[in-house]
């Protein structure tokens, strides 16, 4: 199914940034250890973003 | 430590190791030495393993860089979050997510570069409401192909809205095609479309 949805795929940085950082689930309490340094992170792939305009996506 | 991509029903899923308890399973990548390196790359791998493990049934990503100390702690994660995670999952099945971004000069930028006090807020809010009527126009035809829809307005000065769907992935080509033809519907802006995904914005915080 996604072999089909994944052909025409297109992903660019900044929707990627937002989504990996701004979504997913989300455990609070001290069984995850880390959610990475969001913040630093978000800073840093903004940066980037900034720079960056699309990101190739050659899907398995 | 145990890094987790993304919890699931509890089924097989490729070269992907998984942790089960009851019906769900978390999709893992054990004895990794910490948080992934902040970069790209890394976003990417993250999100083809994901986009690879909706093969096999209805996923929840999990947030970048979520890394557990021990399988028990996995196993008690989803033990105790069972119903959510059910229901959760059940939401997302057999739906992908796709992103539209609409794109523009903000009427707060056109006002003048740096306005103050009260001029600025009303700017501000000449903007939202600008953005506002953009949603009506680009997002809701959008919208009613999806079954959950969630829309933040004005998230940065040069974008009026950013939306995120759920769409049954039996109308992922018709959502496509008409996003498409809505790219440049108004000369104010130009709606930027992306996906599928899987569904990143609709997994959301567990325990809030």
């Amino acid at each position: 199914v996604s072999e089909t949805l994944a052909r025409g795929r297109e992903v660019t940085l900044v929707d990627l940034v937002d989504r990996l950082l701004g979504g997913g689930v989300v455990i609070s309490g001290d069984i995850t250890l880390a959610v990475a340094d969001i913040d630093l992170v978000h800073v840093s792939l903004r940066a980037l973003v900034a720079s960056v305009e699309t990101v190739a996506e050659g899907r398995p | 430590v145990i890094y987790v991509y993304a919890i699931g029903d509890r089924q097989s899923r490729g070269d992907v190791d998984s942790i089960s308890e009851g019906a769900v399973a978390a999709f893992v990548k054990r004895d990794v030495a910490g948080a992934p390196a902040p970069d790209s790359d890394s976003l990417l791998h993250h999100d083809r393993v994901v986009f690879s493990l909706m093969d096999g049934g209805a996923v929840l990503p999990m947030r970048f860089g979520s890394i557990v100390r021990e399988e028990a702690d996995v196993r008690d994660m989803l033990a105790q979050r069972r119903d959510k995670l059910e229901r959760r999952l059940e939401h997302v099945r057999g739906c992908v997510e796709f992103g539209a971004r609409a794109t523009w000069r903000s009427p707060r930028q056109a006002e003048t570069d740096a306005p103050a006090g009260h001029a600025f807020m009303l700017a501000k809010l000449r903007a939202r409401s600008a953005a506002r009527w953009l949603v009506d126009e680009l997002s809701s035809p959008l919208a009613e192909l999806a079954t959950d829809t969630r829309v933040e307005l004005c998230p940065r000065d040069d974008t009026a809205f950013a939306a995120s769907y759920l769409v049954a992935r039996d109308h992922a080509g018709l959502f496509e095609h008409r996003a498409r033809a809505l790219t440049h519907a108004t000369p104010e802006a130009t709606l930027v479309l992306s996906g599928p995904w899987p569904p990143y914005s609709f997994s959301g915080d567990l325990d809030g």
